[in-house]
């Protein structure tokens, strides 16, 4: 069965040049724009965009931030043309691979996706995960070549899988919400290996691709397209619930119902992990960085997600033993200080908690 | 005047497309170009290597090529594209739409 999806050499080569303006973005530009916010003086991150706007620097940070991802996916080579082009074919493999081990794939065409999901063009994927299905190759390419800040993203799984075997050791039923396409679930089944994995996604097309990969894996995974705020499971079923880059794409609402959920469907002392951009670095730039990225890169609820109390939250939806932290990558002490990092860096943090 | 509330780092962020859209627009046809050079080296180098490898590469043989029905074809097709990714950017500057008032929910 052929499933990748390479890009042609031009296409590679386009990706090459997007990734040499990011990092100009993520050095030169981030640089000059936190230099920019100093001169400002001010602790109020609205002040700090007003006054900041004019700097050349934060223009071409943030002419950059926005315009670079669609260059990722829109330019003349960027990874969304070159899946239109072969759409029907990678529509194929995925239905294909929904016919093996069919147990294993529970689509509901019927699932209402929401609007935060249909709305908002989340990393200005135009349409988004919910609506096609080469729009699911596309965002495998986009995700497994280079974070939006460069970093490894394979590494991020690794910690997530470390963090599961410390918090649940001995978990035999695991759910990994708003899973895309698989890649953490995956990194969750070969952490626990005798243990049923499913991965629930909203969307069908990544989630065919997920059961496509881990067919290709010779991974036991199960699918379920469901939301993660009303979650297919009975109460007390599960030994550990876990997200990986789920929140700051939920509004604060949905957050909430999802917590509910988690903690329903958890047995008790069951364990809970959400790992995704919350704790910032540097104060008020830190803040004004991280909001100028969400609008920027249409993940707006980046901004409500890190504005949220969560131990709050989660203690109010029935858990205890909660712990935050920066999980990855390692921040050096200046920054655990307070201090912004010497480049723009998108810092991961691991929530763990176990249902009271 | 006083300073605005902190909640107004939103609406800020909202003017994003707003503040000097012909810069944006020009921006974006200068980084198209950009695009378009960068895979044209990747191309050349390509060939370059190929054809070196192979013994191929003369003067002789550029001067055909050049003179060529399919060079010309290809120019035909070629400036068509370049001029219309080229200038897409200022046309529509800004692909996707503005979410930002959704950073509002509570």
């Amino acid at each position: 069965m052929a499933s990748e999806a390479p890009l042609s050499f031009e296409a590679s080569a386009f990706q090459c040049f997007v990734r040499g303006l990011r990092g100009v973005w993520r050095d030169e530009a981030y640089r000059g724009a936190v230099e920019a916010a100093k001169r400002t003086g001010s602790d109020d991150p609205a002040e700090i965009e007003r006054r900041a706007r004019d700097s050349a620097a934060y223009r071409l940070y943030s002419w950059l931030e926005r315009h670079s991802q669609q260059l990722k996916y829109y330019g003349r080579w960027g990874v969304v043309r070159w899946m239109e082009q072969r759409k029907e074919e990678l529509a194929r493999i995925l239905e294909d691979a929904a016919r093996q081990h069919a147990d294993r794939l529970i689509l509901d065409r019927a699932l209402p996706i929401p609007d935060y999901v249909t709305k908002v063009d989340t990393h200005q994927h135009g349409g988004g995960l919910w609506s096609d299905p080469y729009d699911a190759f596309a965002y495998e390419t986009s995700a497994s070549a280079y974070s939006f800040s460069l970093f490894n993203s394979r590494a991020p799984m690794a910690v997530y899988a470390d963090s599961a075997r410390a918090l649940a050791p001995k978990a035999k039923c695991i759910v990994d919400m708003g899973c895309t396409i698989g890649g953490s679930t995956r990194a969750l089944k070969r952490a626990f290996p005798d243990a049923k994995v499913t991965g629930i996604e909203l969307c069908a097309p990544p989630l065919m691709l997920a059961h496509l990969r881990a067919l290709e894996e010779g991974l036991e995974i199960h699918w379920r397209q469901a939301n993660a705020e009303k979650l297919p499971f009975g109460d007390g079923s599960v030994d550990l619930v876990a997200s990986h880059w789920l929140y700051h794409e939920m509004p604060p609402a949905a957050i909430r119902n999802s917590l509910r959920e988690a903690r329903r469907v958890l047995k008790k002392g069951g364990g809970f992990m959400a790992y995704d951009m919350y704790l910032l670095s540097g104060g008020a730039i830190g803040r004004w960085l991280h909001a100028g990225y969400a609008a920027r890169n249409n993940e707006p609820f980046a901004l409500s997600y890190a504005s949220m109390d969560m131990k709050a939250e989660l203690e109010a939806a029935g858990f205890a033993a909660i712990d935050m932290k920066i999980a990855h990558p390692e921040p050096d002490a200046a920054v655990k200080a307070g201090a912004l990092p010497a480049c723009r860096t998108h810092y991961m943090t691991m929530i763990t908690a176990k249902a009271a | 005047m006083s300073a605005p509330a902190k909640s107004d780092l939103v609406a800020e962020l909202a003017k994003q497309g707003d503040r000097d859209p012909e810069s944006a627009r020009l921006m974006g046809m200068i980084m198209a170009l950009a695009g378009e050079v960068f895979v044209l080296k990747a191309q050349v180098e390509r060939l370059t290597l190929a054809l070196e490898a192979g013994g191929a590469v003369d003067a002789n043989r550029l001067a055909a090529a050049a003179a060529d029905e399919g060079m010309a074809k290809w120019l035909e097709a070629e400036e068509a594209a370049f001029s219309r990714n080229l200038t897409a950017p200022y046309l529509e500057p800004d692909l996707s739409v503005n979410a930002t008032r959704w950073m509002r929910e509570k």
